[in-house]
Parts: C-alpha cells; sequence; structure tokens
C-alpha cells in the first residue's frame, strides 16, 4: 500500500466526519455552550419529586441514618444522595465536566471555596436568595458571605461546616523537654529549635503541592501581615524567607516535608516525629483514632507573630443552574442551613469539624459528638480566623506559583528570583479575568 | 495477491460489511467529540470569563510561548522514551519467560498480570506511601539489604520524583506489554525453532533472527499502543506528586488536565490537545509505515 | 519433552525474581486490606500480620448497593466483552483479507482516533449523549466501553488474521462455504490463543475502567470501580486506605480468575505452526 493514497483519502475521510457531526451538532449548540442563560423547564415540586444530591459519602451507621431520616421528614419530596469520587481530583473533574456540558442529573453539588469561586464566575449556579434569606445567612460567620457566597448582589451556597487550621502541639514533648507552648514568634523559634533533636523536628509542614503548601504560604503570610495573592508586600516577603529559614538557617523542619501532604504528615504527628504542626481541624479525628488526641496531641493558642491570624474555609451546598427542579433544590439548600441540618450533616459524613451555623455552637446536644468545637469558640474569641483570599484562578495558582515557592526552598533559585517570579504568575493569573 | 475480478468486488463488499459495525460505533463516539474539540481549539473559550469567540492560531502561539508547556512537554518526551525503552525490553524477557514450558508457567503468567490488574487509584496511592522515607517500602527494602542509614525522600528530589514515577509507570505497564508478545510467540511455528537450532543458532541469534522477525508486526503495534497510553497518562503523576516538586514531573496530560478541569479554558486545554494529537500521530505514523513494510 | 534441570532451575530463579518484584508491593496492599486502620503505617514496616482483622471487608460489603455495582460490572462488561470478541474478530478479517484505500483509510482512522485525550472532548460527547437520552443507561455505557476495546482489538485481531494463509478459506470456499461461513468456521477456531489473549485485556480493561463511568453515570448505572467511592472518608483529610485496598484486592480476584481460566488457551503455537505454510 502506498501511505500517499491514503492521505488523499483520509482528506476525504475527515470532511466525512464533519459533515457527519454537523448533522449532528446542528440539532442544538445552544444548550452547550454553558451559561448561555437559557432557562431550563421547571418541574412542580411534588411528593413524587426526586432530587439528586451529590455529597460525600455518607455513613452507613447511626448518624448517617439519623441525617437522611431528618431530611425526609423535613421535606414532601425525595432527596437521593450520590457518593462523589474518593479523591477530590475526580470530584472536581466530575463536577466542572457535568457542568460544563449543561448536565441536569444532579440538582445539589457540595463543594470547596476553589470550585465555588470558579463556579460563580463560570455561571454555572442557580441563585437561591429568594429562599435563603440574609436572614439565614446572619446565623453564619460575618465576612465569609461576601467572599465566598455572593456575587453581583446574588447569593449563591449555603455553607456547611467551619474549620480554620488550628495550631497543635505534641504536649509529651514539651514536658519532657520541660519548655513552654510558644507564644511569639521568639519563643516559636526557640521551643523548635530545642525540640529538634534525636532525629525528631520542633515543626513539621505539609508542602506538598497541591492545595498544602498554598494553604501554608496563606497562613504564614496571614501570620506576617501580609498576603499570598501580593508578593511585593513586606509581610509576604518576610513570610516567604521565615519559611526558607525554617528549613536552611534554624533547621527546625525537614524539606522532605515537600512531598508531605495531609495525609502522611496527619501520619507523622500522630508518631510523634515532630512537637509543632499546624493543620486543618478536620484531622482531629485521625489524633482521636489513634488515641493520641487530649492526651498527647492537644491545640494550643495561635502564637502571635505580627499577627495571630490563621485562615479558615468551609465546604458549601450549591444549587445547579440547569436543574429542572429548582424550587426543590433551593429547599433543601435551606434546610442545609438549619441549626439540626448542619450538626447532623456533619456526623453523618465523618467531618466532624464545627458548623458554619454559629447558633450550633452553643447547643450542648447538637454539638455533641463534633469535635474541636471548643477550640473553635476560642480561636474565635481571639479574633484569630480570617477567611480566605482566593481567585478564581485559585487552581493555577496551586499549580504554577507554589511550584515556584517550590524551588526556592529547594535552594534553586534565589529569593529574588522567587519573589519576581512569583508576582509575576500571580500577575499573569489575575491579568486573566 | 491476485483473485479473479469478478470475485474481487464481492471480497471489497463482504470486507466492508465485515468493518462496518465497529467502524460505525468508533466514529459514533469519537467523530463529534473530536471536530467539536478542534473547533475549539481556534476560540478563545474560557468559562471563568465566560468568552466564547473566534481567536484563530491565538492559542497554539500562546502555547509556544509558554514555558511551563514546553517542560511539560520535554518531560512528557523524556518520559515516554524512557518508560517505552523498559517495558519494551522487560516485555519481551517477561513474554519469553512465560513462554517457557516449565512447571511454574502457570504461576508466572497470572503474578505478571497483576499489576496491570490493579486499579489504578489503588496502584496510586500505594505509589504515594511506597516512596515515602519513613512509611515507605522502598526505602524500608533499601534499608533491610543492608544500607541501614539509608534515607531519601524521592518524591521531595527533582530527579527522585521524576525516577519514581516512572519506575511506578513500568512496574504497572510491562505485564500488558508481555502478555501480547507473549500470545504473538505463541503464534511461531515450531519448525520454524528446528531448523535454526539444526543450523547452530544460539538462543540470541534465535530470538533476534526468527522470533522477533516473526512478530514483527504485532511488535510494531504494541509499541504504537503502548507509546500512546504513555504520552496520554497521567493518573500517577496526579496523584503522587501533582506535577511537583516544582514543575519537574508535569506531564502534558496533567497539564491538559489543569487546564480544562481548574481552568475552564477549553481554548486552551483544546489547542494542548491538539498538539498531544499531533505529537502522537507522528509518533503513530511512522510506526504505521514500518508496519506497512514489514511483511513476513 | 523433558526440560534439563539446569535450564528449569534459572527458570525458576527468574520467575523468584520476577515474582518478588511484581509481589512485594501487591502484597503490601493485600496486606494493608487486613490490617485496622491505625495499624497500617508502621516505621519500620512489619511484614508479618499481625491483629488481621476483616473490618475492611466488612466495610464494603456493608456499602450501600452492592449488588448494585455487581449487577452492572457483571453487565456491562460481558455485554461489552462479548461484542468485542465477535465484532472485532469481525472487522479484523476484513482488514486483514482487503486492501484497498477505503479499508485503509478506515483502518489508519481506527488507530488514530486513539491518539486523542479525553479530557476536553468528553465534554461534547456528554452533551451529544445527553441528547440521545443515553447519559447515565446501562446501553450507553455498553456503547462506550465497546467503543473503548475496538481500536486495540481490531488491529491486533487484523495482524493476527493476517499471519493465517488465505489459502485456508479459499478451501472452504471450494467446499462451498459462503465467505461469512469461511470467517466462522475457519478463522474463528484458529484465533483461539489471540481471543484468549484479548479477552484477558479487554476483561481487566472494562472492570477497571474508570473515565468512562466516572463521567457518565449519576444514578441508574454503578460499577465496581466506582464502588470506592461509597465507602465514607474517615475525615476530609485522610483517605480510608484499609477499604480501599481491600476494594483493590476485591477487585483483582475475578482478574485473577479469567487468568486462570483463559491461560491455558494463549497456548497456540503448534495449532499455528501447522497451518502455516
Amino acid at each position: 500500500m502506498k501511505w500517499g493514497k491514503v492521505r488523499k483519502g483520509t482528506a476525504l475521510l475527515l470532511s466525512g466526519i464533519c459533515m457527519s457531526s454537523m448533522i449532528l451538532s446542528g440539532c442544538s449548540t445552544a444548550e452547550e455552550d454553558a451559561g448561555a442563560g437559557q432557562e431550563t423547564e421547571q418541574e412542580e415540586v411534588s411528593a413524587d419529586t426526586e432530587i439528586t444530591v451529590y455529597t460525600p459519602a455518607i455513613n452507613e451507621d447511626e448518624y448517617g441514618k439519623e441525617f437522611k431520616k431528618y431530611v425526609e421528614e423535613n421535606l414532601d419530596f425525595k432527596v437521593n444522595f450520590e457518593a462523589e469520587p474518593l479523591l477530590y481530583a475526580d470530584t472536581v473533574n466530575k463536577a466542572t465536566t457535568m457542568l460544563a456540558s449543561g448536565d441536569d442529573s444532579v440538582d445539589v453539588y457540595f463543594i470547596d471555596e476553589i470550585m465555588q469561586l470558579s463556579f460563580m464566575s463560570a455561571d454555572f449556579l442557580e441563585p437561591i436568595e429568594d429562599v435563603v434569606t440574609e436572614e439565614d445567612m446572619s446565623e453564619f460567620l460575618e465576612g465569609y458571605e461576601d467572599k465566598f457566597l455572593k456575587k453581583d448582589g446574588h447569593i449563591y451556597g449555603v455553607p456547611a461546616d467551619f474549620a480554620g487550621i488550628l495550631f497543635f502541639v505534641n504536649k509529651k514533648m514539651f514536658d519532657d523537654a520541660d519548655i513552654a507552648i510558644p507564644t511569639d514568634q521568639e519563643e516559636f523559634i526557640d521551643a523548635a529549635k530545642k525540640l529538634t533533636k534525636d532525629g525528631k523536628y520542633g515543626l513539621l509542614e505539609a508542602w506538598d503541592k497541591a492545595s498544602h503548601l498554598q494553604d501554608n504560604l496563606n497562613r504564614w503570610c496571614l501570620m506576617f501581615g501580609g498576603n499570598f495573592y501580593d508578593w511585593t508586600l513586606d509581610g509576604t516577603k518576610e513570610a516567604i524567607k521565615f519559611m526558607y529559614d525554617l528549613v536552611h538557617t534554624y533547621k527546625v523542619t525537614s524539606i522532605d516535608n515537600l512531598s508531605v501532604d495531609y495525609e502522611t504528615g496527619n501520619q507523622k504527628f500522630v508518631d510523634g516525629n515532630a512537637a509543632m504542626y499546624f493543620q486543618w481541624a478536620g484531622s482531629v479525628p485521625s489524633y482521636e483514632n489513634a488515641g493520641k488526641y487530649g492526651s498527647e496531641i492537644i491545640c494550643a493558642p495561635m502564637p502571635e507573630f505580627k499577627t495571630n491570624k490563621t485562615p479558615m474555609s468551609s465546604w458549601m451546598w450549591v444549587v445547579n443552574k440547569k436543574s429542572s427542579k429548582k424550587e426543590a433544590a433551593k429547599e433543601y439548600a435551606k434546610l442545609m442551613a438549619s441549626p439540626e441540618a448542619q450538626a447532623l450533616y456533619m456526623k453523618a459524613c465523618g467531618r466532624l469539624s464545627p458548623t458554619a451555623n454559629l447558633d450550633v455552637w452553643n447547643d450542648a446536644e447538637l454539638t455533641d459528638g463534633l469535635l474541636t468545637v471548643e477550640e473553635h469558640k476560642q480561636y474565635v474569641e481571639d479574633d484569630a480566623f480570617e477567611a480566605r483570599t482566593l481567585s478564581e484562578r485559585h487552581s493555577e495558582y496551586m499549580d504554577t506559583v507554589t511550584g515556584t515557592l517550590q524551588e526556592y526552598l529547594m535552594d534553586e533559585i534565589s529569593y529574588e528570583e522567587c519573589l519576581e517570579k512569583g508576582q509575576q504568575q500571580i500577575d499573569e493569573l489575575l491579568g486573566k479575568n | 495477491m491476485k483473485r479473479k475480478i469478478t470475485l474481487s468486488r464481492r471480497k471489497t463488499i463482504f470486507a466492508w460489511m465485515c468493518v462496518l459495525p465497529v467502524l460505525v460505533i468508533r466514529l459514533w463516539t469519537t467523530a463529534y467529540p473530536v471536530v467539536a474539540m478542534s473547533y475549539y481549539s481556534l476560540l478563545d473559550y474560557d468559562l471563568i470569563r465566560r468568552k466564547k469567540e473566534f481567536a484563530g492560531l491565538q492559542n497554539i502561539r500562546n502555547l509556544a510561548k509558554n514555558k511551563q508547556f514546553l517542560e511539560s512537554l520535554s518531560f512528557t518526551v523524556k518520559f515516554t522514551m524512557i518508560s517505552i525503552c523498559f517495558i519494551i525490553v522487560l516485555g519481551v524477557a517477561l513474554a519469553l519467560l512465560m513462554k517457557q514450558n516449565f512447571g511454574g508457567r502457570k504461576l508466572i503468567r497470572t503474578v505478571a498480570l497483576i499489576p496491570w490488574g490493579l486499579s489504578m487509584i489503588v496502584v496510586s496511592i500505594a505509589a504515594l506511601w511506597a516512596f515515602d522515607d519513613t512509611y515507605g517500602i522502598v526505602n524500608d527494602l533499601i534499608r533491610r539489604i543492608g544500607f541501614e542509614g539509608y534515607h531519601f525522600t524521592w518524591l521531595a528530589d527533582k530527579s527522585g520524583a521524576q525516577v519514581a514515577v516512572i519506575i511506578v509507570n513500568i512496574w504497572k505497564n510491562v505485564s500488558f506489554f508481555a502478555i501480547i508478545m507473549l500470545a504473538a510467540f505463541q503464534g511461531i511455528p515450531g519448525e520454524l525453532f528446528e531448523s535454526a537450532r539444526i543450523d547452530g543458532a544460539s538462543n540470541w541469534k534465535i530470538l533476534f533472527h526468527v522470533s522477533l522477525p516473526y512478530v514483527m508486526r504485532t511488535f510494531i503495534i504494541m509499541i504504537i499502543f503502548v507509546g500512546v497510553s504513555q504520552i496520554n497518562s497521567f493518573e500517577i503523576v496526579y496523584a503522587m506528586t501533582k506535577g511537583g516538586p516544582g514543575t519537574t514531573t508535569s506531564l502534558l496530560a496533567y497539564r491538559l488536565y489543569m487546564e480544562a478541569t481548574k481552568n475552564m479554558n477549553y481554548g486552551m486545554a483544546s489547542a494542548i490537545t491538539m498538539v498531544m494529537f499531533l505529537v502522537t500521530a507522528v509518533y503513530g505514523i511512522i510506526g504505521l509505515r514500518i508496519y506497512r513494510k514489514v511483511d513476513y | 519433552m523433558k526440560m534439563p534441570k539446569r535450564k528449569s532451575a534459572v527458570l525458576w530463579i527468574f520467575t523468584i525474581i520476577v515474582g518478588f518484584i511484581i509481589m512485594w508491593p501487591v502484597y503490601w496492599i493485600v496486606k494493608s486490606s487486613f490490617t485496622k486502620q491505625i495499624d497500617l503505617f508502621k516505621s519500620p514496616i512489619e511484614y508479618m500480620p499481625v491483629n488481621m482483622t476483616l473490618d475492611n471487608y466488612r466495610q464494603l460489603m456493608d456499602a450501600a448497593g452492592l449488588t448494585d455495582y455487581l449487577k452492572g460490572t457483571i453487565l456491562i462488561t460481558a455485554a461489552s466483552l462479548f461484542l468485542s470478541v465477535f465484532l472485532c474478530a469481525l472487522a479484523g478479517y476484513g482488514f486483514a483479507r482487503c486492501q484497498n484505500k477505503g479499508i485503509n483509510i478506515a483502518f489508519a482512522f481506527i488507530m488514530f482516533s486513539t491518539m486523542i485525550p479525553g479530557t476536553v472532548t468528553v465534554i461534547p460527547l456528554m452533551t451529544m449523549w445527553r441528547r440521545m437520552g443515553l447519559s447515565d443507561t446501562f446501553s450507553g455505557l455498553t456503547i462506550l466501553y465497546f467503543s473503548l476495546l475496538i481500536p486495540f482489538s481490531t488491529v491486533m485481531y487484523a495482524g493476527f488474521i493476517s499471519q493465517i494463509p488465505p489459502s485456508l478459506e479459499e478451501a472452504a470456499r471450494i467446499d462451498g462455504a459462503t465467505m461469512f461461513g469461511a470467517f466462522t468456521k475457519v478463522i474463528l477456531p484458529l484465533l483461539k490463543p489471540i481471543m484468549a489473549t484479548l479477552s484477558i485485556i479487554n476483561f481487566i480493561t472494562c472492570l477497571n475502567e474508570f473515565f468512562i463511568p466516572l463521567m457518565f453515570t449519576t444514578k441508574n448505572v454503578k460499577v465496581m470501580s466506582l464502588l470506592m467511592s461509597s465507602i465514607p472518608k474517615l475525615n476530609q483529610y485522610q483517605m480510608p486506605w484499609g477499604a480501599i485496598s481491600a476494594a483493590g484486592c476485591l477487585m483483582l480476584l475475578p482478574a485473577i480468575l479469567f487468568i486462570v481460566i483463559f491461560e491455558k488457551n494463549i497456548m497456540g503455537g503448534l495449532m499455528m505452526g501447522s497451518i502455516k505454510q
């Protein structure tokens, strides 16, 4: 066979494919344009209505059953819970692809702040302020709503959990060395140095590239009064230098942190490989399961560097704009804002951090079974929490900017190069909007 | 081959009827998506900015200037070449071992396919732990066989991460190559070996002058298919390193995933897809040309 | 034919080395599936199982709707396996026996259609699938699975059939068989080795396929490769590695069973040899 002949024929075949595709796609192309603003036909809410809610797997235990029963009793339509994929990456992939293709098979999604910002921008979500009012929102922590739930005067989501990055210390190591838990920068460095010995480190950091390094960068920036989206600020520069110094100057933490994610980090911390660890409150069940929380590992107040600020975050319920049962979906979202539903859901999916609805926090009955409620109360009292400053392009940030930071931490580029390249990447990604 | 003319036409029609069901299904599931994707690659199509307008070759031009993209391209080539070479050599060796008629044949044939049969999620999570310095079985083994003080955090080191990713990839994919080569080797007529032996050929000579030439077509096809799947694979990288540290292990397919699902920039993602297709197509055309030339 | 002892010993040594490289991580995965969550990660690593537990498997068995997952996998895998064995062999026959421009282009198309990564193309495909009412249905999934198997199987069959001398079917045709009859009676039986191999490969591919069900199923169809989603996480940051490894082992069982059953069919050299001219 001659290849030349094939090439001629390939052109023929390709044009044939084009023709057939045009016929196929000709039916309607508008639907494909997500966010084109086409109204989908709405079903009336009745007892036969069924909505599909996409959530992390709900436990098959008492808590799970209780939550499902609560939903069933309080809504006069049926709610099907479908489990999100195990890996976060797959969840993002699936949710984004379905929404981008205009899919209506899922009515309510459970997403994080990063997805929330890009989904709001892409007009994937239905405003819900006609059902979930400002009054409902007043029960949640202030300042959060404007950053993540509102856009152009509309409300787009109901937050579910509330978790901050807390300061965990291995009390046993501190007691054995007879050192007090640090409250400011000087004490912090001092304690970290003293506790770095016998193959153990004073500090453990999760610097894996995914979300972990940017979380820590964010926190150090807050602590030094900077902002991780602005590398020209002195606070940010100081924070970046400090992270480098932790490894190379003070030598109180290992460069191996670059491969530590929250999961391996938690394991190391439970095994007593390090004395101090800043970590999301959601990890406490791991310490609890290992029988270490309270006895060996405890939560201490944030040490005050320039500030004592630390990031907080929550996941939220949102309604698919293409859903054909928006009314029912909104009612579900409203129910999820109620104190009972919030507490029940936290327990049902094993995410035992406090709820976003602050009314729950003082209700002993509802908080029974939740972890770190008192710790969070203390942090709120100390005014330590700050909602994260993210952008629609935060995933790109996590890929490019943190990559640059990793290079600096590995000593492959200089401090100046790092600052310049990082800021350039930030400008680039913010400039895309 | 010469056939009678009257018969030849009927044969052609019959051949088309044989091919048709498969062709229709394949066209049905790929034609429209591919055409749509090619069209997107010419658009400035970004859902976050809510933009969808014609931009011509702007996406491709942007890619050519994008340093990270070029880095990804070079690592992808490296990753693919190294993986392929090892997969071919180890795969043929494993196939030859599985072909031997000895007591352990059934055992080795079953065992060999296990890595390929394991689900990707399980392998990737296991791999993440396996290369950990403290809890990983890799360093543990190295320490046990006599290097007691050995400490190395594979995934926190640039070349370490690249090597680890490639090792896992090879481990997972060799058996697929091997089992197909086994089937091909099994198709070699026994007489060929016997006559070669009578001529006094050594085992190596038989391998290179009898066995491999006989299975050359399958061999080339396998190199094409495995190569393509290497170029398009990213799950291992996603789970193990997220493209890090830095951008050292960002495969093209991983960059594509980031651009499409995370940045929702479908114009750019389509352009990356087109580049990947062109790279694989060149690879495939070369392979197919050799395939056509080989006639045993 | 008896093998010299020395050769056999060398082969065993190689088998043990290969077996170790493969089974050593696999052993760790299997061991994990029988280990309690708190004993999973130890340094140095405990290779001997202590405190074995079936909890992880029990958790999977209790997972909501396990039977749905089983049903989906069996139905879709069986259907696409059946289709691929027959239709791809038929197509391979067409490609191997007829060489003209059109057929060659079709062959090239089938090969090149695998070279396009699915991350972007999945969106138009999803739109089309929904419009046709195939999203989240068994038939829709089966078509996609089958389509996934086509390129490799077809090309493999074509390569294999092209090594069978055409004189065989011509003889059958002279005896009065139709073209189709010649294919089913003469060619198909000769394909046993490659059919066994491809069935094993395709079975494992279907069993482990993740991307298609991830994207195209929501509530009506469930397959085993998504079973892991139904395992609740221990908390936001901790993977239930015990249960995940148990799910992996559970999926490996049918694959191993399939290999053991079909392994002996891979051997076909003698028969093929006798027909090669």
